[in-house]
Parts: C-alpha cells; sequence; structure tokens
C-alpha cells in the first residue's frame, strides 16, 4: 500500500497510517493516492435559464418572462453566469420529456432549469421548475407553485431564491424589497421622499411625498414595518411605519432627539441614540411595552447602534477613545470592548444576519469606504470606495450589501448619488437603477 | 559512566525521532524542487498545455476621486417643515393568495427518460473529451486585471489600510511523500508527476464560492475510482453526514464533485494505472484565502 501526502497532511496522521499499514495489511492493500487540491478559480456557475413552457401563448408568454427575472436575478447576484439562450440546442418542449445532457454540456452549462406554466381552470397560474446538475444527469431539485397570475413577477423571485439556495447553501434574497430615500431636486432645495422597490428596482413607490424631511429608514427583520428619522417641530425623533397599513408613529416622548434608530433581530425592539445637551447614549425601546432601557452611559458620543443576530451583543460606535471608532457590547450594556483601533473614524456599523461579519463606513485621508470585518475586529476589508460611500446595509442573507455613493459636486453645483450592491468577498458591485438619485438603501428581510 | 548514560539517551531519541519522523532524506521537502514544472508530457497525453486557471473575476476598479471638503453626516442635515405627513401610497396588503404553496415535484417519467446512466461496477462507455471551455469574465464592464496581490486571496480589499503582514506559506504544502512499503515500479518522482498533473487539472476544473460562510474551513474529500481512459467511475464524499447536516459544505462538496466531473477524463499515463486507479481528492481551499 502506498500513502502520498500531499499539502498540509498531520505528520501523526500520516505515522499512525504507515504503522497501520506495516503492521496489517500487506499484500492485498491498494495502492491509493492522497491529493491535495489547494487552486481552484472563483467563476459565475455557468447555467441554462430555458423559457418556460406553455400550451398556450398566454402560458408561453408568462414562461418567458419568468425565465428572464429568474436569470436577472441569478446573473445579478455575481454567482451565476446565465448562457445566451441563443446558444441553446434543446427546445423546451422536448426539454419537458427530458433534458439531453449531452447538449447541454455541449454550451457548456453545468445547471440547467426548465420549468412549465399552466392556467387553471381557476384562473391561477402553476409554475413548476426543476433544476438539472448537467454533469451528474440528475435532477436537483423541482417545486411547483401556485399564483395569481399577476403575481409571476414574485413568482420567479421565488424560484431564484429556491435555485440560490439549493446551489450555494445559503438563504436566497430575490424576494426582497429596499427601502430608500429618494433624492431630487437642487442641493439646496432638496427633496427626499421614503421609496420602496423590488430588490431588481422594479415595482418602484414612493412612500411619502417629500414634505417631510424622511432619513436613516432600517427594515425590520421580521415584519413588513420600517423605522426611521423625520422631524417633530425642529427636534428629530425616530418613526415607526407600517408598510402594510401605512400606519405612522412617533417612538417614544423624549426631551432630546432621538436618531439612529435599528430593530432588533426578533423585531419587537428599536434601539436608538438619545441626545441630550451635547451628549448622546444607547437606548433600547421595547415595542410593546415603551419600556425604554439605557444602555451606555458616557460622556463620549455613543451613536448608531446595531445588533448581533443572536440579539447578545451590540455594535455601535463611539468616540470615548479620541477618535471615533467601533465598540461591541453585551446587549444590557456591560462588557463594552473596543474592536478597531486604526487610523481614520468609523461610522454605521450593522451587524450581518449571518452573524459573521460587521459592516461598516470608514473614513480615511478624505475618502469614504464600505468594509467588513469579523465581530472581534480581525479580518477588515474594504470593499468600496468614493468621495462619499455610506449607509451599509445587508442582504437578509448577509451575503450582499447595499449601500449608496455620492459624487462631488460639479461645476454648476449639482450631485449624484446612487445606490449599489456588492457581495461580501468585495467583487460585483452593481448599481440598482432608481427614477431619481438615492441613498440610505434599507433591505427587507425575505417578503413572508 | 555518567556520559555513557547520555549518550545512550542521545541514540535513544535519535532512534525515536527516525521512528516518529522518518529518515530526514524521506521528508525533504521533494514538491518544493519541483514545483515550477508542468509534468504534463506523458506519452498517452495530448499535446495541449494544460489549461492556466482562469483568473478571479476582476474588481471594478473604483474611480479615484477629486477630494472636496468631507460632506455632513446624514444625521445633521437641514431641517425642513414639521410634522411628518403620512405616506400616501400603500403598499399591497394581499399577501395571501400571493403566497404560492411550494409541492415538491417528481421528475419527469422515467421511460422518455433516456435511461439514467448510474455508474455501476462496469465502467460507461468512455465520455468523448469534453470541451472544456473557458468561461469568460462574467461581465462586460470589468475588464482589468486583477493587481497582483490579489493572487494571493479569493477576497477584495479595495485599500489596504492596515499593515497586516501576511503568514509565510504553510511549508508543509507540498510535502515528499510518507515511507512505507514502496511500490517497486513507481518512484517517487514518478508519483510527484502524477500528484502534480491532477492538481493541474483540477485547478482548472474547480470553480468554488470564497463567500460561503466560512468558506475557508470547508474541506471537501471525495474518494475517486476512474478508469483506465482517466474517466471517473464513481466519486464519493466521505464526510456523508456532513452533507446531510450542512448546507455550506453540501454546496462546497457538490463544487468539488463537479470539478471532478467536468475534469473528466483525467489525463495520467496508463502505465501507472494501479497507482491512480483510485485516488482521495482533498479540496482544501485555505491557502487561496492568504489566511
Amino acid at each position: 500500500m502506498l500513502r502520498f501526502f500531499v499539502g498540509p497532511a498531520s505528520r501523526l496522521f500520516a505515522l499512525t497510517l504507515t504503522l497501520v499499514v506495516v503492521a496489517g495489511t500487506s499484500g492485498t492493500a491498494r495502492a491509493e493516492l492522497v491529493v491535495d487540491i489547494t487552486r481552484g478559480f472563483v467563476q459565475p456557475l455557468p447555467i441554462a435559464v430555458t423559457d418556460f413552457d406553455g400550451s398556450v401563448p398566454e402560458e408561453t408568454n408568462f414562461g418567458k418572462d419568468i425565465a428572464r427575472v429568474i436569470a436577472a436575478d441569478l446573473e445579478r447576484s455575481g454567482l451565476f453566469r446565465p448562457i445566451e439562450q441563443g446558444a441553446f440546442i434543446q427546445d423546451p418542449a422536448t426539454l419537458r420529456i427530458a433534458p439531453k445532457f449531452g447538449d447541454w454540456r455541449l454550451i457548456n452549462a453545468q445547471a440547467l432549469i426548465s420549468g412549465a406554466t399552466q392556467l387553471q381552470a381557476d384562473g391561477r397560474l402553476r409554475v413548476e421548475f426543476r433544476l438539472w446538475d448537467v454533469f451528474a444527469e440528475t435532477q436537483i431539485t423541482g417545486l411547483a407553485y401556485f399564483t395569481t397570475p399577476a403575481n409571476w413577477r414574485r413568482v420567479a423571485h421565488i424560484i431564484a431564491d429556491a435555485i440560490y439556495k439549493r446551489l450555494t447553501g445559503e438563504e436566497g434574497y430575490f424576494d426582497t424589497r429596499i427601502v430608500y430615500i429618494a433624492e431630487s431636486g437642487p442641493q439646496n432645495r432638496r427633496v427626499k421622499r421614503l421609496s420602496i422597490m423590488d430588490q431588481d428596482g422594479e415595482n418602484h413607490r414612493f412612500l411619502t411625498d417629500g414634505s417631510v424631511l424622511v432619513l436613516t429608514p432600517r427594515f425590520s427583520p421580521t415584519t413588513q414595518e420600517i423605522t426611521y428619522l423625520s422631524y417633530v417641530g425642529e427636534s428629530p425623533r425616530v418613526f415607526l411605519f407600517n408598510l402594510n397599513t401605512g400606519q405612522q408613529e412617533v417612538l417614544g416622548n423624549f426631551p432630546g432627539m432621538t436618531f439612529a434608530p435599528r430593530f432588533s433581530p426578533d423585531g419587537n425592539r428599536v434601539i436608538m441614540s438619545l441626545a441630550r445637551q451635547g451628549n448622546s447614549e444607547i437606548y433600547d425601546m421595547d415595542l410593546r411595552t415603551r419600556k425604554i432601557t439605557r444602555l451606555t452611559d458616557h460622556s463620549a458620543i455613543d451613536t448608531s447602534p446595531s445588533y448581533s443576530p443572536d440579539g447578545r451583543e451590540v455594535v455601535f460606535n463611539s468616540d470615548r477613545g479620541g477618535t471615533q471608532q467601533i465598540y461591541v457590547m453585551s446587549s444590557n450594556g456591560s462588557n463594552v470592548r473596543r474592536i478597531t483601533f486604526s487610523a481614520g473614524r468609523y461610522a454605521t456599523p450593522v451587524w450581518s444576519p449571518r452573524g459573521d461579519l460587521i459592516a461598516f463606513t470608514r473614513i480615511y485621508q478624505s475618502e469614504f469606504y464600505i468594509g467588513v470585518m469579523r465581530p472581534d475586529g480581525s479580518g477588515e476589508r474594504m470593499l468600496a470606495k468614493g468621495f462619499l460611500v455610506e449607509g451599509p446595509t445587508w442582504a437578509p442573507n448577509g451575503r450582499v450589501l447595499s449601500f449608496y455613493r455620492q459624487t462631488p459636486a460639479d461645476a454648476r453645483g449639482g450631485v449624484a448619488s446612487k445606490l449599489y450592491t456588492i457581495d461580501l468577498t468585495g467583487f460585483n458591485e452593481r448599481e440598482i437603477v432608481t427614477p431619481v438619485d438615492g441613498s440610505d438603501p434599507a433591505w427587507s428581510p425575505l417578503i413572508p | 559512566m555518567r556520559s555513557g548514560a547520555f549518550y545512550s539517551g542521545i541514540m535513544h531519541a535519535v532512534i525515536l525521532a527516525v521512528l516518529v519522523f522518518g529518515l530526514p532524506s524521506f521528508n525533504a521537502p521533494l514538491n518544493e524542487t519541483v514545483i515550477p514544472v508542468e509534468f504534463v508530457v506523458l506519452e498517452d497525453v495530448d499535446d495541449e498545455a494544460v489549461k492556466k486557471p482562469p483568473t478571479p473575476e476582476p474588481p471594478p476598479e473604483p474611480k479615484a476621486e477629486e477630494k472636496a471638503p468631507e460632506p455632513e453626516p446624514p444625521q445633521q442635515q437641514a431641517k425642513l417643515e414639521p410634522e411628518p405627513a403620512p405616506p400616501e401610497p400603500k403598499p399591497e396588503p394581499e399577501p395571501v393568495q400571493a403566497e404560492p404553496e411550494p409541492e415538491p415535484v417528481a421528475p419527469p417519467a422515467p421511460e422518455v427518460k433516456p435511461e439514467p446512466k448510474k455508474e455501476v461496477a462496469e465502467p460507461p462507455p468512455v465520455p468523448k473529451r469534453r470541451p472544456i471551455v473557458k468561461t469568460e469574465a462574467p461581465t462586460k464592464k470589468d475588464p482589468p486585471k486583477p493587481k497582483p496581490d490579489q493572487l494571493t486571496s479569493i477576497l477584495r480589499n479595495v485599500e489596504k489600510l492596515k499593515d497586516h503582514p501576511r503568514p509565510a506559506p504553510k511549508d508543509e504544502t507540498a510535502k515528499g511523500p510518507e515511507k512505507g512499503p514502496v511500490q517497486p515500479r513507481v518512484s517517487v518522482f514518478e508519483q510527484n508527476q502524477m500528484v502534480q498533473a491532477i492538481q493541474q487539472q483540477l485547478r482548472a476544473c474547480w470553480r468554488l464560492d470564497p463567500g460561503a460562510r466560512e468558506a475557508e474551513d470547508l474541506v471537501v474529500e471525495i474518494r475517486v475510482k476512474l478508469n483506465p481512459d482517466g474517466s471517473v467511475r464513481q466519486a464519493d464524499v466521505v464526510d456523508v453526514v456532513r452533507m446531510v447536516q450542512d448546507a455550506y459544505f453540501r454546496s462546497a462538496a457538490e463544487n468539488a464533485k463537479r470539478a471532478i466531473d467536468v475534469c473528466s477524463p483525467f489525463r495520467l499515463p496508463i502505465k501507472k494505472y494501479d497507482v491512480w486507479r483510485e485516488l482521495t481528492l482533498r479540496f482544501n481551499p485555505r491557502e487561496m484565502f492568504g489566511t
């Protein structure tokens, strides 16, 4: 028997095997090579998304539209590369019987999506899809959905999420929405409206008319609610807004101003800053009892709190160390520790829903950065930079970030502010196209 | 007397060390000395050079923009009118029938299926060499080449703000063969050649996702049985329990299996079939993270 170790094989392990070989099996032993593969490449998975087949033109049209939205979702994630439909050899009708895997290997597809649409007697639309592994020649998954035909776009997002989840091991994020501040008009009379859209920019709507300033919207991780900053008289206040009912309310009645709100992971509390006489501290409010708890007590400015996904810790920023840096504390305010020690200033830390990273804004030598680090402050990486990049927000699966980037004023004093998404690996930065300028995006949870 | 015991101790220690670590010559990092050479000129291999692994998706280089006075933080925006007006449009409140019920779909009727080729003892018909077409960079608008330092890590950092001293590359990466009963027909050098040929080929086939949670720890071992023509007869993930329990691991394992499928048939010398007919391939991305 021959054992062959390359790579980080433990010596002891090797020795054990060798001894076993020497002591026992000798004549019948098979030669076996152990090879460590330590180099690969990072590229999107080539995937063939075929038009979903239908029997009548209406079904066929739904099938085409659904396939288009699925392909666009997958492509935008940066993890998949939908193959041009013009290259397809097998047509949707015969594909419905069975894939000719050879045809799909020929065009280098590694995964294949087929599907069918069917209008039911009760007026509903049935959409089914199958995900195939082209090389293993097996069906990986297959599901069917019933919906009102008007809802085809959402079904497409749900299917894209199912495919994404099956192939990456991660929850999807396509069936989500983003609220943000739509900005229009000249710099000195900027109109800011709370707006909402699907994560791909579709179904855009303005939620407020712009008569009142609205800032820093944040989505509840569990409900269709938003908390944000607006004004009562001259005083900034944290508001709660229910997307389903349109109901809006001020959170609490404090002598100072409240700002920088965020929901707790269970959606039952809002953590925020309350400023009085030039000092701001972090408070937590239980939305059911309206009871508030003070978490920090320091002469420095403590703000921008964000809960860890297990609700046990809070990340925030403070200038108690001399410059504005990021700190983590237990959710009862104890055990405060600083996690950033670099030059420059840190702002708007936000804990990933996946728990493994904290995103933040960093200001260093007049440049802004969006970065991520582990919750202990290690592994800091800058993903995006610009004259002004701000407001990182996580997709609910903790894989993708959205933020906004503002350009410096041009000769006529105009600035442009756009929304972007970026993968946490630092690749695949994409603009989210909005009807007007945008800032302060906030990602919704998966729509229930 | 005392020195006798001393020397005896030394000798015992040496013998023990030899037992544990093997003779020094066996542990010499042979690979280190031969790494730069591609050993693919084997008699049954066509002349095609081993494909170079594609470079990682080049980052869209953020444009350096002119500096200007620092913009004020959003919280200090000028105040406008008081009284927050209720927002006009109401978002759709009808999620009930909107909620589609997923139901599992059975695979299409088996009779129409071109018989599923399930691999058994008998080697399947030799798959024709699949065109291992290189995938182009995914987006047209990302043409710039990655900076050299990005080659050492698959995670991107637009700015090195901290001086993270990069840990020295681990030296055990390319260890020589363990000592043991050596097959007379295959020299250590030839084994090295085969290992490198396999590594080289899989390098161009193994697509991984560095953004998965704790991706650097997703080490996948696959036992592979090969046919004499280098095609894959069977490939089984060793850790079947984790396949079921850990969705990230399953995804990583499927990527590794796909790499083996895409690389099949492997180009290896038929004369040494006994050596490579059964392999354990260990896909370990840690080095690529440069951590």
